[in-house]
């Protein structure tokens, strides 16, 4: 019964999508305006709005019975194992071996977590939009169904079926929903996730046949199924592991913010909604590296040994440009925008360290600060709506178009925002010092140099917070904040379990470490 | 006789609980202190008193048992015996429980007097920020790994971040507020970097001791959590807080917190050959801070750079000496500290109802507020019978067995602390002298428990008088002065020169420090009046501010630029342009291509139907007709010919 959970976690989201569309009547306008015999009155439909509170009804009731199925999942999962768990597998397309295997390990289960505990906050953040409503709470199910799919995923064609599949909704919901330039912001996000999945698609083709027999299951791939083969191109011999590792790091680089190719996400966290800015930011920062850890560490482990020090470097180059760059910035999105991109830097260096430490630290980083740039992005998404302005430094000194003195009027918010910046920053005591003393641990294992370049762009994140924090939240109000009011219930109902979460990953990390440490040691085993 | 709850006693869980309900308490202050402020703090003072008398019943267990401490260490991130784990600890021992009395003694006075005051709406966060300060001070002397000592630096910036935030409407004060905050959490994230390098180092050799990079991190980040220079920038700056706020909660209770991190991390410092620079690094920092200090003419400014040079020094004196020199400094001058701050904020407050007095006790007042600060002085310096007393003593006595030059940076230090300390006195009494003539009343029975405070400390907690080694109070941390300047007492006889450089300095400190305040006249004032612009440079904390201003803003020109080059040009405009130039002139080739290819075949097809065509047409005209018939018949003919010819 519970291996079938996991379907029905995926399951879920998608029927509530379909569901939520028909649900609740239409009425003609002609009768909600009172015209009933005009000849002139539109007599199109609209939707009640009955019908609009019964069909978000079931929309977050559907994410909150995958995310109730996520979690129960990993609550039932035994520590100390390291295969996966809960395997669920039936054939599908068995021409070609494809087949429809689900597991959770050690390094899904934290995305799994991060991803059950956004979702649902997301559905319930965009409860008050107005038009399109069902068409935004749709997307954000088909989102969660296959951003979870890509995670859980054990057969590689399944897995580029969802994780190709996650890069359509985000077109319509920046392109619909957007802001002034939400057109070019959408059509940049798609363009990129199409040439990254066209690349990460041709990796998935060199895996499988240069496997014998071909197959895409990742556990027999992973028990040396392309290890060795190779072919000749213009008379140099190419490993077909470093070709496949080459393209499927270049199809996960292109939907995740690296510099430098992060221009389209820096576009989308500026135009997109707050929501789907935090749906972006669990992809990059959560998704896209546990399947580059997962596929780098089972199927290419000689190629991911050879070019461990390039993905520190690209790791620490991500981690001080997003300091520098965000030091810079005058928006709150685009301040996040580049916080996250030094955060998947500082993930990197974890990964690329290949020691216990680094790993651990990185999935452990994946959720802890996803979860804190989710309680900042829905914040931002917060003030945004009430004070049309996310500016908190004006070239000028004209303070009617910044923001100020928040935390008068909403001493909550403010409480929220405080313990999201001290987890992003690693102070003791909240979940982000976990990830990052890890990450530290294992960064100087690599080389010295590592950690001092951590530590100037922890400095300088900072103090890139913190006066930004000093700017939204205290002094004196603006002529935009004059009026702002504290959190509501329902803000309050998905931001408080954010932030209960965040202290107590951070208080009391050894359940979920218990369950990582011995998937990443077991990936770790053939570079030892 | 032992107890019968010593063996819960020897566990953990009572400092931990006491702590966490502190904890508990302190979080219920912070949330309801607003709408209950005098009920909200009730929870905060009594765990407080709960946590002092759990301390001394530890203390009197210990005196009881012949181990010297309880230690408990357990896995936090990852399992306690890996290589990689890091680990939380905490020690039941001489020092922690001593200092922890000390620190929550502070602590209840202050919230009896806090709470004692009326119609105040800030209480309740008050008093959460002093429970979170506590907790830090207990956490961070009782911690024996790296990792307790942060979350104890945690909790004291907390704290300060607590009380700092009454003020945070004003843009000043919500300046000071996060300037401090930036400070206190970069100091931590050092200390964190560098604790991490040590765990990595010796999860591969247990045995060896870390060297490089590591303990370095780990020094820097505890010692700037105490305020040194070049932070002093912060120091110099106006705020809207209190002396409370400003001198004890953000200031005295973040040294005492570092100084334990310090003390308890020692081991980690001197193996890696790092206490010299301590030492050193101390002395340059105080006599910085104590020389900006000078430079003041607020009293609180003053205040707050004296209480870093005491500081420094304490740090340096562990450098050079040992714990048991630096703590009694530091301990001292956080009590003098906080003994200021009461009779400041006591002396400001206005009292309701005017009272009559006549002009005698009016300067009956401002003599006594001014007497009860530079006692204070007195015993910061290490006047007799004070805690602080031992502590200069046998800095002085071991520098110069040390070395001359370390022997002369140390006294040139003690010097410019005490007439600092003393100049700081005078400011603070004569700042007052028309407030106190209202609150004269509030001054002097507020004088009462201070004398106390620093009498107390001097007489009874190193047992000057007492001479008590078997009880509570036997001081086996702070030496007592008296043992070591008498040849029949117990404990190490000290040179007489020392004894004699020691009061000369702190006579001659004193008198500098009158000639420099209160007598109106002194070369310091026409120094200033004659240098202004070093004036202004000493007592803006050396620049110091401008210049990290000056890197932020560097920071920030280089990050626009990169996202001006990268994110504008690169992604936004050539990028796009390149690739869609690139894509369109790509079509236009193949489009090229195919109309050339496609123009050729219907060339080719043209040219082969033209001549198909035309051959047929041709077979239909008249001439063609003939020829073709002639040739036909011809041929027919030949043929014809050959055959019968044949036959």
């Amino acid at each position: 019964m519970v291996q079938h959970l996991i379907t029905f976690m995926l399951a879920t989201p998608v029927l509530g999508a379909i569901l939520q569309t028909v649900i609740g009547g239409q009425v003609p306008a002609s009768s909600r305006d009172g015209e009933t015999n005009s000849p002139s009155a539109d007599v199109s439909a609209k939707p009640s709005r009955l019908g609009e509170g019964s069909a978000s009804w079931a929309a977050l009731s559907a994410s909150l019975a995958s995310a109730i199925c996520g979690v129960v999942l990993v609550a039932s999962m035994h520590p100390k194992v390291a295969e996966p768990q809960i395997v669920e597998s039936l054939p599908w397309i068995g021409s070609y071996a494809i087949s429809y295997e689900l597991g959770l390990d050690g390094l899904s289960a934290p995305v799994v977590i991060l991803i059950s505990l956004v979702f649902p906050l997301l559905i319930a953040a965009e409860w008050t939009r107005g038009a399109g409503r069902r068409g935004i709470h749709g997307l954000l199910l088909i989102l969660q169904a296959s951003l979870l799919g890509a995670v859980c995923a054990q057969d590689l064609f399944l897995l580029f079926f969802f994780w190709s599949m996650s890069a359509l909704p985000f077109y319509f919901l920046i392109g619909i929903w957007g802001g002034a330039d939400r057109e070019s912001a959408a059509f940049r996000s798609i363009v990129t996730a199409a040439l990254g999945n066209a690349l990460f698609f041709g990796a998935l083709l060199v895996v499988y046949y240069s496997a014998e027999p071909n197959t895409f299951s990742l556990r027999l791939l992973a028990q040396g199924g392309i290890r060795g083969a190779g072919f000749e191109i213009l008379g140099y011999n190419v490993s077909t592991s470093d070709l496949a590792f080459f393209l499927m790091t270049s199809g996960l680089i292109l939907r995740a913010p690296i510099w430098p190719f992060h221009g389209w996400f820096t576009k989308v966290a500026v135009e997109a909604p707050a929501t789907v800015l935090v749906a972006s930011v669990v992809t990059v920062l959560a998704v896209a590296p546990s399947i580059f850890m997962r596929l780098s560490t089972q199927l290419f482990p000689e190629t991911l040994g050879k070019v461990a020090s390039a993905v520190v470097v690209v790791g620490v180059v991500n981690l001080l440009v997003g300091g520098v760059c965000a030091v810079a910035q005058r928006g709150l999105r685009s301040l996040l925008a580049f916080v996250a991109l030094g955060e998947l830097g500082l993930l990197l260096m974890g990964v690329g360290s290949l020691s216990q430490a680094g790993f651990v630290g990185a999935v452990y980083q994946q959720l802890v600060v996803g979860l804190a740039l989710a309680a900042l992005g829905l914040l931002v998404g917060v003030i945004s709506e009430r004070t049309r302005s996310e500016l908190f430094t004006a070239d000028t000194e004209s303070k009617d178009s910044t923001l100020g003195g928040v935390a008068l009027g909403a001493p909550g918010a403010a409480l929220v925002a405080a313990i999201a910046s001290a987890s992003i920053l690693g102070v003791p005591g909240v979940g982000g010092f976990v990830s990052h003393a890890l990450l530290v641990i294992g960064g100087y294992s690599f080389h010295p140099f590592v950690v001092i370049a951590a530590g100037g762009a922890l400095l300088l994140g900072t103090y890139t917070i913190l006066n930004m924090y000093r700017r939204v939240f205290l002094g004196q109000t603006t002529a935009l904040t004059a009026a702002f009011e504290d959190l509501r219930p329902r803000e309050k109902l998905y931001l408080i379990p954010v932030v209960i979460a965040l202290v107590g990953f951070g208080v009391y990390p050894k359940p979920l470490l218990d369950l990582v440490r011995p998937t990443v040691l077991a990936m770790l085993s053939s570079f030892n | 006789m032992k107890s019968d709850l010593s063996p819960l006693l020897h566990s953990p869980e009572p400092l931990a609980l006491g702590i966490l309900f502190l904890g508990f308490a302190s979080l219920l202050a912070f949330f309801f202190g607003r709408r209950i402020p005098t009920l909200a703090s009730v929870p905060v003072l009594i765990a407080s008193v709960g946590l002092l008398v759990l301390l001394g019943w530890l203390g009197y267990d210990l005196s009881l048992e012949d181990q010297s401490s309880f230690d408990w260490i357990s896995g936090w991130i990852l399992p306690r015996r890996q290589g990689l784990a890091i680990r939380f600890g905490m020690s039941v021992d001489v020092l922690g429980v001593s200092s922890g009395i000390a620190a929550a003694t502070l602590a209840v006075l202050l919230q009896v007097y806090v709470w004692a005051r009326q119609r105040w709406t800030g209480v309740g966060r008050f008093a959460s920020a002093i429970g979170f300060s506590l907790m830090g001070s207990v956490l961070a002397w009782s911690g024996i790994t790296p990792w307790a000592s942060f979350l104890g630096m945690v909790f004291a910036a907390l704290g300060g971040v607590i009380a700092l935030g009454g003020h945070w409407r004003d843009p000043e004060g919500a300046e000071f507020m996060m300037s401090f905050g930036i400070e206190r959490i970069s100091a931590i994230l050092l200390a964190v970097l560098g604790a991490g390098a040590i765990t990595h180092i010796q999860s591969l050799t247990p045995a060896v001791a870390a060297k490089g990079l590591g303990p370095i991190l780990l020094l820097a980040g505890i010692f700037v959590f105490a305020q040194p220079f070049p932070l002093l920038g912060r120091l110099t700056r106006h705020a809207p807080s209190g002396p409370l706020t400003r001198i004890y909660i953000a200031q005295a209770a973040p040294l005492w917190v570092s100084l334990g991190a310090l003390i308890r991390n020692e081991s980690l410092i001197r193996a890696a050959g790092l206490e010299t620079a301590l030492g050193w690094i101390g002395s340059l920092a105080a006599i910085l801070a104590a020389t900006s200090s000078f430079f003041q003419n607020n009293w609180m400014n003053a205040a707050s750079l004296w209480l870093s040079a005491i500081g420094m020094v304490s740090f340096a004196s562990l450098g050079f000496v040992g714990a048991h020199v630096a703590v009694p400094i530091c301990l001292t001058a956080v009590t003098v500290s906080l003994g200021w701050a009461l009779l400041a904020d006591g002396a400001a407050k206005k009292v309701d109802c005017a009272i009559e007095k006549s002009s005698k006790s009016t300067k009956n007042g401002s003599n006594w507020l001014l007497s009860v600060a530079l006692l204070g002085a007195f015993s910061s310096a290490g006047g007799l019978l004070f805690a602080s007393a031992g502590g200069f003593v046998a800095l002085y006595a071991e520098s110069m067995q040390q070395s001359p030059a370390r022997a002369a940076v140390v006294l040139l230090c003690s010097f410019l602390v005490s007439a600092c300390g003393a100049r700081v006195a005078w400011q603070l009494g004569t700042a007052f002298k028309h407030e106190s003539e209202k609150s004269f009343i509030q001054g002097r029975w507020l004088s009462i428990p201070v004398l106390v405070i620093f009498v107390g400390f001097g007489v009874f907690w190193n047992g000057t008088l007492t001479g008590l080694d078997a009880s509570i109070f036997s001081d086996r941390v702070l030496g007592s002065v008296l043992e070591r300047i008498s040849p029949n007492g117990r404990g190490d006889s000290v040179n007489t020169l020392v004894i004699g450089v020691h009061f000369a300095l702190l006579l001659t400190s004193i008198l500098i420090a009158w000639w420099n305040g209160a007598s109106g006249i002194g070369p310091f004032r026409k120094f200033v009046a004659y240098a202004p612009r070093l004036s202004a440079f000493v007592s803006g904390g050396y620049g110091t501010e401008r210049a990290f201003a000056g890197l932020a803003d560097a920071f920030r020109f280089v990050g626009r630029h990169l996202q001006t080059w990268i994110d504008e040009k690169f992604s936004n405009t050539w990028a796009p342009y390149v690739l869609n130039r690139g894509v369109q002139s790509a079509g236009r080739a193949f489009g090229k291509v195919d109309r050339a290819l496609s123009n050729l075949i219907a060339r080719v097809a043209y040219a082969l139907s033209t001549a198909a065509t035309g051959a047929v047409q041709s077979a239909h005209t008249g001439n063609l007709q003939w020829y073709v018939t002639f040739a036909i018949g011809a041929g027919i003919s030949l043929l014809i010919h050959f055959l019968v010819s044949q036959q």
